[in-house]
């Protein structure tokens, strides 16, 4: 694979893949199990999210992947493209198509992804710019709910449930899934662009915020109670505002996210390449048509509420396993043994 | 690439489109009436029948276990499909909501074709006369009941509420809801509002107030709208001369004491005089005077409706939610029994601040 | 026989004797004949017969350069080359004693004005037109740029027609990869007959079978000048008033020289509402086809009720009725295009008024569908350019049996498909879909606003021409 990131191309990509699919979603189980404490968790998360990254900035030189790793991660990103797009359908057959078979919804997301794989690595790259302005009308239509909110809904907060604290973290934490495409996308940044801290902190802001808001809108929207029963409570929220040119905001809504989540989908697709096409290969395009298939079966076997609520209820544990214990280990490990990425060394 | 995309969309258009549903083969509900308790509902539904440019309402009654197995037993009877995606009111008879309001509800939130942005009401008697006095008043059955309540709202009669508020609050026992109450006014044949049915958690206390208690209940929520217009007798000389003023702004501060359960609830009401027919209003004497007259009266009805709420264990004002957020440690989970237990103190102050275009 | 005799006699078998090749014996100086040739139709015979005149006084002053004037020169003779000379209309005189021959460069040119193009209307500004003749349309653009660094470049189109074409360029601006892409392509061209200006656009075009344009086609001279300066080739040929221009982005085509001609804020205004066009042309009639059989809650209840009312008696499905409209409308546009203007007027009104009102009392369409295809069609023609119009108008097929068949979720797939071919696409290698992808903040706001002159940077650049500041500070006016 060769290509070169500009910076605003970097982060765009990283954006696309931090947020993507958890959007809707990952507020749920956060304030179910956080109750009001929710919001506070999350500027810590953030902070956690922050130093995070500025570690992966760091030591990202170090982040080889010998094969076996490479293995790993690749059916890390598999599985978890899988799970999401099962999610995917299952949203939205439970939102606005009922009828229509689980897995045409799924042959059509996979072709996709497989037509922006089969593509450039810039077309894949570079798609996300054409979401900035949906999100940014997302965000917009998602304010129309301000009057509603009840601002006493952020109190009170009460610390003295410590694994309370911690599992709130923990789904807190979750809304920053696939950041360890940092360290697989920075070595492809251009040579001379060095990433200092204050384009990381604009980063980090603009992403916080943007999670923080869809927080905020969710506890202050709902009563703990009733967004237990509510598990894409953005969606919901748009679902209750009525602007005069159009009922009902939500069925647009639902097709943005899809979208952004469709883009999301190929960006998994192409860090498999990346790490997957390292070495040379034989016949490129079989291999990635190879990954579609798979992609398009595994899913059909997801699509069900028990299987989808115990999926959401693990993937922030297998999370923590492969965003911090794993570059944690290979990072120091590699560090100790003094091996470097191949990039760095030519 | 192109063959494949080519075969997928052969393969695509003979399966045929699963999810259509064609706008013209729906009979589009606006407005539904629900009667009766569990296990013996009965349910109204509203669509306007067009012919040859001509609208006419079309009601249709059925009764089965649930609120949906109604609707399914209705399905039965037209022939084209129900369909609530367009629903803007729905009526419930007040001995319905005797029973937990939410077991009529779930099936509103739960599927995502209906909107949650709808207006609710609770009827006096049944609700099948309120259903077919739309087929004289209005050309849509739900826009009408849609357009009624939201003008009582900006008359501050009813609250602004709409299913998504209603609901959320159902689940919250730190507030309650006070939903529109309509009567019929048999001479005219017409719905009238009748202020608002108070709810005690999920379910009807039986209690209603008045119109003017319901703008009084309001105006302790703070939530005067467009339009909120006292109207008092001021005694001059013998004379009474009545006094109608609007409510410009309300500020509120309560101030909980949590040993002695009592919560000082101070207003501010400032308002603009909009009828006054005697002169003089401008000086300071009259002015003053009228002022600690409405100040009086409104500090009366505020102590009457807090007396009604607290009888009716029906927190409307969200006092549990200020409670649980600032005073945590007040809170308790059965928060009705503890409201009845507050002494509740209001003061109110009232000023008028215009006086309309003459002086 | 004598020498001159067989030379005609092969010369006119060269020609194989058509009837407008004209030859004839002449007198010479010292007693000696000479042969001119030369084809009637393509000859002005009174301005030859007058350089000749000049030409046979100088000829007795045995000045050592007699021959050569502004048009004529005298050269070595060999009939493959007088062949040539005379099929460019040029009028031969061969002169048998020497082996020279002497050629005058005077053609009968058949060329209409430079008037505005027909389908390049603008308000404000030049209102020339390139013509079927390369040499005056060189004129118009040197008008235009007083500047050597403005290149032009000949070429032959066609084995057999052979026929003559340039290319232009400004040197310094250009990126010499787009230089070397271009000539590669023309090198590469292997055709006999050259007739048609689709021959060469072909060629240009990075993929053919892709529905948008990537060459843009205008018969504009300020429009190719604008396009110069901002370091694109443009290719013309003899015989087609219309320059190729490339590489271009998807964006050029909605520019119109009117944008700089008018206001900065009614410039960007329009632009803006051109963007917009797009939007409605290639999504509405999808658009309606979704909320009508898949998503019609999203209406307001008052319109629905509407919508109900007009939609209950149609027997057909939304897309049919869809489809029974748009079919219609290209058959108004395809036969008021091949009418004469007169009429082609009045059957817009038949077809848009009369048909329009009674299949909607006939009730095979309603009312709304009318309004949505007219407003889509209204919408495609606002492109400034004929081949985007064409796409558009293509385009919104496919979007309609995708709606048809999922809804919104169709038209969803229809867009990532449509950004993801659009991103693949290049013109000339270089990015179709630029700036917005890849995406240069700076450039891209320049899609939607018409910036004002008095920046020193007016012009959009696509493509980021290296020296490009120089020349926009003036260096070429």
């Amino acid at each position: 694979m060769n290509f070169s990131l500009s910076k605003a191309q970097f982060f765009l990509l990283l954006f696309i893949i931090e947020t993507g699919i958890v959007y809707i979603s990952f507020q749920t189980p956060l304030i179910s199990v956080s109750r009001n404490l929710a919001w506070v968790l999350f500027i810590i998360a953030g902070v956690i999210h922050y130093l995070l990254i500025i570690f992966y900035e760091r030591y990202y030189a170090y982040f080889y992947l010998n094969t076996f790793f490479q293995w790993v991660y690749k059916i890390y990103w598999f599985s978890i493209s899988v799970v999401f797009i099962a999610y995917m359908e299952y949203v939205l057959a439970s939102w606005v198509l009922p009828q229509t078979p689980e897995w045409v919804v799924v042959l059509m997301i996979v072709l996709l992804s497989l037509y922006a794989n089969l593509s450039r690595p810039e077309t894949v790259i570079n798609i996300g710019v054409m979401l900035l302005p949906i999100i940014f009308l997302f965000i917009v239509f998602l304010m129309l709910a301000v009057p509603d909110l009840k601002w006493a809904n952020l109190l009170p907060l009460e610390f003295d449930n410590p694994l309370q604290i911690i599992k709130g973290l923990n789904h807190s934490i979750y809304a920053f899934l696939g950041v360890e495409m940092y360290l697989i996308y920075r070595p492809f940044l251009q040579r001379e662009l060095i990433l200092k801290g204050k384009p990381l902190f604009f980063y980090q802001q603009i992403i916080f915020v943007f999670y923080m808001l869809s927080v905020l809108f969710t506890q202050l929207f709902f009563t703990i109670d009733e967004v237990k029963l509510v598990p894409e409570p953005i969606i919901y929220i748009l679902k209750s505002q009525e602007v005069t040119f159009v009922k009902r905001l939500d069925i647009f809504f639902v097709y943005i996210w899809l979208s952004w989540s469709i883009v999301t989908i190929m960006i998994f697709g192409l860090s498999f390449r990346v790490v997957h096409f390292v070495k040379e290969r034989k016949r490129p395009k079989l291999n990635i048509l190879i990954y579609h298939i798979l992609l398009a079966i595994f899913p059909l076997f997801f699509i069900q509420i028990n299987r989808i609520e115990v999926i959401k209820n693990s993937l922030h544990y297998l999370f923590l396993i492969f965003t911090f214990f794993l570059p944690t280990v290979i990072i120091f490990w590699n560090k100790w043994r003094g091996k470097k990425c191949i990039e760095k060394e030519s | 690439m192109y063959r494949k995309g080519i075969l997928v969309l052969v393969v695509v258009l003979l399966a045929g489109c699963w999810d259509e549903r064609l706008y013209k083969n729906s009979s589009v509900v606006t407005l539904v009436g629900v009667d009766g308790t569990i296990g013996d509902y009965t349910g109204y539904y509203a669509y306007p029948k067009t012919t040859a440019n001509q609208n006419e309402i079309m009601i249709i009654e059925s009764t089965g276990l649930s609120p949906r197995d109604v609707r399914n037993k209705t399905n039965l009877k037209i022939e084209q499909t129900l369909d609530l995606s367009e629903l803007s009111a729905i009526l419930v008879s007040n001995d319905t909501v005797k029973a937990p309001l939410y077991d009529i509800l779930d099936i509103y939130f739960r599927d995502p074709q209906n909107p949650i942005t709808i207006k609710i009401a609770i009827t006096e008697g049944e609700v099948k006369p309120y259903m077919e006095i739309t087929k004289n008043l209005a050309d849509s059955a739900g826009g009408y009941y849609q357009r009624f309540i939201e003008s009582s709202e900006e008359n501050t009669i009813y609250p602004k509420l709409d299913l998504q508020t209603v609901g959320s609050m159902l689940f919250d026992n730190a507030i309650d809801i006070a939903l529109p109450y309509i009567k019929m006014n048999e001479e005219e044949n017409r719905a009238e509002a009748a202020g608002v049915a108070l709810f005690s958690g999920q379910t009807f206390t039986g209690k209603v107030l008045d119109p003017k208690q319901s703008l009084i209940m309001l105006l302790l929520m703070k939530q005067a709208s467009k339009q909120a217009r006292l109207t008092y007798m001021w005694h001059l000389d013998g004379n009474e001369i009545p006094v109608t003023s609007e409510v410009i702004h309300v500020k509120r501060k309560w101030t909980v004491n949590e040993q002695l359960k009592t919560i000082k609830m101070d207003y501010t009401i400032e308002i603009e005089v909009d009828e006054f027919s005697h002169d003089k209003l401008y000086k300071d004497y009259i002015l003053d005077d009228v002022q600690t007259m409405i100040q009086n009266k409104v500090q009366a009805d505020f102590e009457e409706v807090l007396k009604i709420l607290q009888e009716q264990k029906s927190d409307t004002l969200g006092i549990g939610r200020h409670i649980r957020s600032y005073h945590p440690k007040m809170f308790k989970e059965d928060w009705h029994e503890q409201f009845v237990t507050l002494s509740l103190e209001p003061k109110v102050k009232v000023k008028v601040i215009r006086t309309g275009v003459l002086r | 026989m004598d020498k001159v005799e067989l030379m005609m006699k092969s010369m006119q078998k060269a020609f194989y004797h058509s009837s407008d090749f004209t030859i004839r014996q002449i007198d010479w100086r010292n007693r000696s004949s000479a042969i001119l040739c030369f084809y009637a139709s393509l000859v002005d015979a009174k301005e030859v017969q007058k350089i000749l005149d000049t030409i046979y006084a100088r000829l007795d002053t045995d000045k050592p350069f007699w021959s050569e004037t502004l048009v004529s020169t005298i050269e070595h003779f060999s009939l493959p080359q007088a062949v040539e000379r005379i099929c460019k209309g040029e009028t031969l005189i061969v002169l048998p004693d020497t082996g020279e021959m002497l050629s005058l460069t005077i053609l009968n040119k058949v060329n209409r004005n430079p008037d505005e193009p027909n389908n390049e209307h603008i308000l404000r500004g030049s209102h020339e037109g390139l013509i079927e003749n390369l040499d005056t349309n060189l004129a118009l653009l040197r008008k235009r740029i007083n500047n050597p660094a403005l290149v032009v470049k000949s070429f032959r189109l066609g084995k057999e027609t052979n026929t003559r074409a340039y290319y232009l360029y400004m040197d310094g601006v250009i990126k010499p990869e787009t230089l070397q892409e271009l000539e590669k392509r023309l090198h590469a061209i292997n055709i006999d007959y050259f007739y048609s200006i689709g021959q060469l656009n072909d060629v240009l075009e990075d993929s053919v079978l892709s529905p948008f344009p990537q060459v843009l086609n205008t018969e504009r001279p300020d429009r190719v000048v604008a396009n110069l300066v901002e370091g694109k080739v443009v290719v013309m040929t003899d015989t087609t008033p219309t320059a190729l221009i490339a590489p271009v982005t998807f964006f050029s085509y909605y520019q119109s020289p009117d944008d700089y001609n008018a206001r900065v804020l009614v410039g960007s205004f329009y632009r803006m509402v051109r963007l917009l066009s797009f939007i409605s042309a290639v999504f509405l009639p999808a658009f309606y086809i979704a909320v009508i059989s898949f998503h019609f809650e999203i209406l307001p209840l008052e319109l629905s009720n509407q919508v109900k009312g007009d939609v209950n008696q149609i027997p057909y499905r939304p897309l049919i009725e869809a489809l029974i409209l748009e079919i219609i409308m290209e058959l108004i546009r395809e036969s008021s295009i091949r009418l004469p203007q007169s009429v082609g007027q009045t059957i817009g009104i038949v077809g848009g008024l009369v048909i329009g009102d009674a299949i909607v009392s006939a009730g095979l369409v309603s009312n709304l569908m009318v309004i949505v295809v007219a407003l889509t069609a209204i919408s495609s023609y606002v492109v400034p350019s004929m081949e985007l119009n064409t796409t558009i108008r293509l385009l919104r097929f496919p979007f309609m049996v995708l709606a048809s068949l999922f809804g919104f979720f169709g038209i969803v797939i229809g867009v990532v498909i449509l950004l993801i071919h659009l991103i693949n696409l290049s013109s000339l290698k270089q990015p179709y879909f630029a700036p917005i992808i890849p995406f240069q903040p700076k450039e891209a706001y320049k899609v939607f606003i018409r910036s004002p002159y008095i920046k020193p940077t007016v012009q959009v650049t696509s493509f980021n021409p290296p020296k490009d500041d120089r020349v926009k500070n003036g260096d070429t006016p």
